[in-house]
């Protein structure tokens, strides 16, 4: 898959799960593993592009177990771009069914 | 690999201001999995290659640690080819040039003094002997605090190119 590609969907499916609650890292990248089977630590270096573009804002909270948790929540300015690359997933999506079901 | 290894090979690919956090994040990654009852080889496992994982920060692993053992041997020969045929006759008129230098900063103090002590034996008139006495001595002062810095930079150049050997060697 083309590298921009998928930096662009992954950011999508990041902000997407962010919507609906704050999350850490390690279930940001177990959930996506799963679903979409990109690799966990290809979900740290896109957290970090986020939180450098406020797209996300990180804080510490205390876990059940152990030492505490770094959380991310997403902004408004995050949820803008979600929103953006969400009308584009759309687009490419309806376009590229079209093409496939020969419309 | 173990988690250490790992987290030790990622460091090394990522500039050290923003290493720490980086590796934070997958201390905490590793953590997380140890509570859900996943082994270290399993999380390593689902992390992925270090090196993928620096490219998509943005870092490329530093080319002279890849070097292959072979590689880093004929380099090292080359260096030290290069130290007996060129740096060693390069450094040692060099070398001869700061002790010159520093040898006209000593004899110009000593002419300096020598001019101003002449009044006492009445060599010459004290209006010419004295301020020339002291404008040597100011020469040499100026000479002297350049040649300071001269030899601070040339010891660190030459540490610099004395480690250089013991970079390639280890491949660090």
């Amino acid at each position: 898959m083309d590298i921009q590609f998928k930096k662009g969907v992954i950011e999508l499916c990041v902000l997407s799960m962010l919507l609906e609650e704050d999350r850490y890292g390690y279930e940001l990248a177990s959930v996506l593993s799963k679903k979409i089977n990109i690799s966990d630590g290809g979900i740290y270096p896109v957290l970090r592009r986020l939180k450098a573009e406020d797209s996300v804002e990180t804080y510490l909270s205390e876990s059940s177990e152990g030492p505490p948790r770094k959380y991310y929540r997403l902004t408004t300015k995050g949820d803008r771009q979600r929103q953006n690359l969400e009308g584009d997933w759309q687009v490419l999506r309806n376009g590229v069914d079209s093409i496939v079901e020969g419309g | 690999m173990n988690k250490e290894q790992y987290l030790s090979k990622l460091k090394k690919m990522l500039p050290e201001y923003e290493s720490q956090e980086i590796l934070n994040d997958f201390e905490e990654h590793f953590r997380t999995g140890a509570e859900e009852g996943k082994t270290e080889q399993e999380i390593i496992q689902s992390l992925g290659d270090p090196v993928d994982i620096a490219k998509e920060y943005g870092y490329v692993e530093d080319k002279v640690s890849k070097l292959p053992v072979g590689n880093r041997v004929i380099a090292l020969i080359g260096l030290v080819f290069f130290d007996l045929l060129i740096a060693i006759s390069v450094i040692a008129s060099l070398f001869a040039v700061w002790i010159s230098l520093w040898a006209v900063v000593v004899s110009l103090v000593v002419a300096g003094i020598a001019s101003i002590i002449s009044i006492f034996f009445g060599v010459g008139p004290w209006y010419v002997t004295v301020p020339g006495g002291i404008a040597i001595l100011a020469l040499s002062v100026i000479l002297g605090i350049g040649m300071i810095y001269v030899t601070k930079y040339a010891f660190k150049g030459l540490v610099w190119y004395g480690k250089l050997h013991v970079r390639i060697a280890t491949g660090e």
